[in-house]
């Protein structure tokens, strides 16, 4: 072997075993986008997704991007792939109210991700006792109650006050984090909440009543019956950002076994007997179910035309 | 590896430890920078930093620019800020008496004891506000709380309480351009072009609007202000007194350092003025107190001196319990450091400080900042002739330029360069035009209108809504 022929050797070889080295390394990238407050429930489950798939040996960061906009731009300047959460409620409060599309389509849409009861809550400390009966009474015998909230839902809880004959105010905060806190400290009577861990862990908090009436809680048809927001679930669903076919596919089946394995995240969902991803997926829910939950979520607020728009990407 | 080791944890708080005692020493040298504009500066080294790291960065930074801000008040006669001025009237004086040396020292090692002072105060008050906070902070008092300090800055700082609301409204109506989650609206949606420039929805990004509307105007007031100054001494700065002569020439000024310990740690939380009464009432009360006594030297007095410089470094801790507990920034440079935290997706209430410890971890910092920054900056302050070599002019320009630099460099971490440039360019006019006002009063509406109108928007719901 000449001298050029054992560089050109040594080079090649060299070359091979980087490029080797390279594609051995090269992680799977899968980011979790919160377009939300960096304070709520949301923000928590990013951070728990994120290193659930770090542990699975993903490149994963949370990217708080705090709003629709900065979300849609991150997801148009951005090439890594990733997803965020989206519910009905905040596709039609941010296109309605801030011209904000969320792209949801067969190429975006992910899978669905959680189905969790909403609740209704007050304070242990203001001792209206554990009865049901007893709560309804004393809302009931105020003129005016206020309830704290997030403003991600596009009703002001008015309707409430036709079954106890006062008016009950809608407060709205920036975020879970900020009612619960807010609530806690003893700004407003009542607390409409969704319902997890925290909820259910938080010692002076009675959460006397939840969508489907889980943890031994009254069902809100049975004491909220009139009431529009009664059956109202938190269907949430997970949007995928910057992917193909195959990271899609990849992301469904990774998200499935860190919700299922993964001792944090696991735990966050089923003590708060939130039924997540392969159990949604058994009931048969999906891209089909988001629209639906828009459209009933609209309430005939938004034309015919409007939701084909936004079921193509568009605003009008 | 480095950017790395700069974030991990243990070694990271060092690091943001020495990068904030350089960052501070720094910042008291450059007349005009302070420490709201070196927080800007140095924001690209902080977009990574733990929450902690960024308070730590912060409190050494606040901290050694009271030091340096008080070397070249006593070499140069040249006010840093308005809480130096006690320190430009007797430490020139002193420095011409041919004792500068003595006089930077002592106030020097009086602010380790000052800062001492403040630890225990701090640390003494903590249990009970924070069962006070936890008991009693509802929506109500926070927007008591916000409105104290909105009306704090319009009435305590600058020329009129007229002017300084019109630059308040100002800089609340610059924040409310783009959409807002809470209450959910997007500002102006008819009159602002927003469907032509779509970024106008995330509203105008804090970098360019403050090299615009804060920065320039500052550097413009501080160029007029010096625009023929002259280094007044030919004496340059010499020091060959051992350290031990030093500490025995403080020794003799130990109970001055105690008196303006005790008033800095009182007047610590009065909203954006707690250092200037703090150093002022201080040197006040020290000058009076000598004149009675007798012992008051019109050449130049270190009693004054020293009382006035150790009361600026013990508010500082202080200053620092209603952010780290409330949210709620008692200067300028807080307001920054808090939209800074913001920016980093960090969260900054009662229960994160108590949770994490932050407040007790952060004093014990704040005494081992003040010794660490004798140690490493006594060694520069020989070199302090050095800075006569640059005009005010240049330093103004270079202040400037790397601020301009700095708006390209985060605009195009967010893949908006030229959104960040041309806003900052629109925006220069307008702060030529408030370049005689308070434009501290337009950052501080800037960065806390969203805040303010959460608190009023829920405050209003609750109780009339």
């Amino acid at each position: 072997m000449t001298l050029i022929q054992r560089l050109a050797a040594i080079v090649i070889a060299l070359t091979i075993s980087a490029m080797a080295t390279t594609a051995f390394a090269e992680k799977k990238v899968l980011d979790v986008l919160v377009p939300y407050s960096n304070t709520g429930n949301n923000w928590k489950q990013a951070v728990m997704f994120s290193e659930a798939l770090k542990s699975k040996g993903y490149d994963s960061e949370v990217v708080h991007t705090a709003n629709c906009f900065k979300n849609n731009r991150h997801i148009k300047d951005s090439k890594r792939p990733g997803f965020y959460f989206l519910a009905a409620t905040d596709l039609i409060v941010n296109a309605k109210n801030k011209e904000c599309m969320q792209k949801v389509s067969k190429k975006t849409y992910l899978v669905p991700h959680i189905y969790r009861s909403n609740a209704v809550c007050v304070r242990k400390s203001d001792n209206i006792g554990n009865n049901t009966k007893a709560i309804l009474a004393w809302i009931g015998s105020k003129d005016r109650v206020t309830m704290a909230s997030t403003h991600m839902l596009p009703d002001d809880f008015s309707e409430l006050g036709n079954q106890f004959g006062n008016t009950v105010k809608k407060v709205e905060y920036k975020g879970s984090s900020k009612a619960f806190k807010g609530f806690n400290a003893g700004d407003t009577d009542l607390l409409y909440i969704g319902y997890t861990n925290r909820e259910i862990n938080a010692p002076n908090l009675n959460c006397f009543a939840t969508t489907d009436g889980v943890n031994g809680t009254a069902k809100f048809s049975e004491v909220f019956p009139g009431w529009n927001m009664s059956k109202l679930v938190f269907f949430n669903h997970l949007i995928g950002a910057n992917m193909n076919g195959k990271q899609k596919k990849d992301a469904r089946n990774i998200i499935i076994e860190v919700l299922e394995n993964d001792p944090k995240l696991s735990a966050y969902y089923n003590n708060a007997f939130i039924p997540t991803t392969a159990e949604l997926e058994k009931r048969g829910l999906g891209f089909d179910d988001f629209w639906v939950d828009v459209t009933a979520w609209a309430d005939g607020s938004v034309s015919d035309s409007t939701m084909k728009a936004w079921k193509k990407g568009k605003l009008k | 590896m480095i950017e790395s080791l700069f974030h991990t944890t243990a070694m990271g708080d060092l690091l943001h430890v020495v990068a904030g005692i350089l960052a501070g020493f720094l910042s008291g040298l450059v007349p005009g920078v302070g420490n709201t504009i070196m927080l800007f500066m140095l924001y690209p080294i902080l977009m990574d930093s733990t929450l902690f790291q960024m308070l730590v960065f912060y409190v050494a930074l606040a901290s050694v620019s009271q030091f340096s801000g008080s070397v070249i008040a006593t070499v140069f006669g040249v006010p840093g800020e308005s809480s130096s001025l006690p320190a430009v009237r007797e430490g020139k004086r002193l420095y011409e008496r041919g004792v500068g040396n003595f006089a930077i020292s002592s106030a020097a090692i009086g602010s380790v004891l000052g800062s001492l002072v403040s630890t225990i105060v701090v640390l003494s008050l903590l249990p009970f506000v924070a069962t006070g906070i936890m008991k009693f902070y509802s929506t109500n008092v926070q927007f008591f709380l916000m409105w104290t300090v909105t009306l704090s800055v319009c009435v305590l700082l600058g020329n009129s309480w007229k002017q300084n609301v019109l630059v308040f409204g100002i800089g609340v109506l610059l924040s409310m351009i783009g959409e807002h989650l809470m209450p959910s609206f997007v500002f102006a949606k008819d009159v602002l072009p927003y469907r032509q420039f779509p970024m106008l929805y995330e509203g105008l990004p804090l970098f360019p609007v403050v090299v615009a509307l804060y920065v320039f105007p500052t550097l413009w007031q501080t160029r007029e202000q010096f625009k023929d100054f002259r280094y007044e001494s030919t004496r340059d700065y010499v020091d060959d007194a051992s350290m031990w002569k030093h500490i025995r020439e403080w020794w003799k000024h130990r109970w001055s350092t105690l008196r303006g310990s005790a008033f800095g740690a009182m007047v610590g939380m009065m909203p954006y003025i707690s250092t200037t009464v703090a150093s002022n009432t201080s040197y006040a009360f020290e000058k009076k107190r000598g004149i009675n006594n007798g012992t008051y030297r019109k050449d130049g007095d270190m009693d004054s001196l020293v009382a006035a410089e150790t009361a600026n470094n013990s508010c500082i801790l202080v200053q620092l319990m209603p952010l780290l507990l409330l949210g709620v920034p008692m200067t300028g440079a807080e307001s920054v450091l808090l939209s800074l935290i913001d920016s980093n997706s960090h969260v900054l209430n009662w229960q994160v400080t108590l949770e994490q410890s932050i407040f007790t971890k952060l004093a014990l910092w704040f005494i081992l900042i003040n010794v660490a920054a004798i140690i490493l900056c006594w060694p520069m302050v020989r070199h302090v002739n050095q800075l006569k070599r640059f005009s005010m002019n240049q330093m103004m320009w270079g202040t400037a330029i790397i601020l301009v630099l700095l708006v390209f460099y985060t605009g195009s971490q967010q893949n908006a360069t030229w959104y960040f440039f041309i806003v900052m360019v629109i925006l220069l006019p307008l702060g030529y035009l408030l370049r005689r006002t308070e434009t501290l009063i337009l950052l501080i509406a800037f960065i806390l209108q969203d805040k303010l109108m959460q608190a009023t928007v829920i405050f209003y719901n609750i109780n009339f809504g």
